[in-house]
């Protein structure tokens, strides 16, 4: 997984090479920030009818470098997002195979690199694994500890997805979810 | 007269609307040209309201909207 974040961070780069990974993290933050709905940073706002693209020239000439502006924005942040499911994969896998080294036996360690070794093996187990760790996401999300981008509500130890390090920093709950699925996938293996 | 492709935000600033793709508005700040956001305008009764996105999912899914409308160059 390694080499995918390495090629994902690549391709971000390319797109942003006047910016910084902090310049460039900032304004992705800003624009889910403002984009979710919350009640600092997105109220529900009353408006007079129909909200349209302007029609003159001049606004034209200004949407058609704002819609190149956020395609290229779009490709950073969708590389983001991408790349968040393999900062999240990459985490899974290194947890999971330093708890298989500690917590399981020779006999269940060799049922596990047999199940989980080789390209074609960590394909379809990442597909699953995603699965499992987007189910545990979705059952810690309804505890309603966490705010709308993932984070721990009113916990003050609690990182900004800006304060972290990486390009494609995890939030608390995926972080959660993570430690969930390692220890249910552990202790399946260890029923073996 | 009211200008219906701009719009004033919560934070004070003037936004452009740059795109519409089925309820979603894309708002780019008319004075910063990295501030961008998503909305989606609601309909209740008679009265449009511009409300933020339910979750980082469902703006994932309107800019995978605005990218393959606009693909990159």
């Amino acid at each position: 997984m390694k080499e995918i974040d390495v090629t994902l961070m690549n391709m971000a780069n390319e797109h942003s090479k006047r910016m910084t990974k902090e310049e460039k993290q900032a304004i992705i933050d800003r624009f889910y920030q403002k984009s979710v709905q919350d009640e600092e940073h997105s109220k529900s706002q009353k408006i007079a009818g129909e909200l349209y693209v302007g029609r003159t020239s001049k606004f034209q000439n200004y949407v058609k470098g704002a819609v190149i502006g956020l395609t290229t924005f779009g490709v950073i942040a969708g590389i983001a997002f991408v790349g968040n499911k393999a900062e999240t994969l990459s985490n899974y896998n290194n947890q999971l195979n330093h708890e298989a080294k500690t917590e399981l036996d020779i006999d269940q360690q060799e049922v596990f690199h047999q199940e989980r070794d080789g390209i074609l093996n960590v394909v379809n187990n990442a597909m699953t694994d995603l699965d499992k760790i987007n189910e545990n996401k979705q059952s810690l999300n309804a505890t309603g500890s966490y705010d709308s981008l993932g984070n721990y509500k009113n916990n003050p130890q609690s990182s900004t997805r800006a304060e972290l390090d990486g390009l494609f920093p995890l939030s608390d709950l995926t972080k959660d979810a993570i430690d969930q699925t390692v220890n249910q996938t552990i202790e399946e293996y260890k029923s073996r | 007269m009211i200008n219906n492709s701009v719009i004033t935000l919560e934070d004070g600033n003037t936004y452009a609307v740059i795109e519409k793709i089925d309820s979603y508005i894309y708002l780019s700040n008319i004075k910063d040209s990295n501030d961008f956001c998503v909305r989606k305008q609601v309909t209740k009764g008679d009265e449009n309201f511009l409300e933020g996105l339910d979750n980082k999912e469902e703006v994932d899914q309107a800019m995978k909207l605005f990218l393959e409308k606009h693909p990159a160059e």
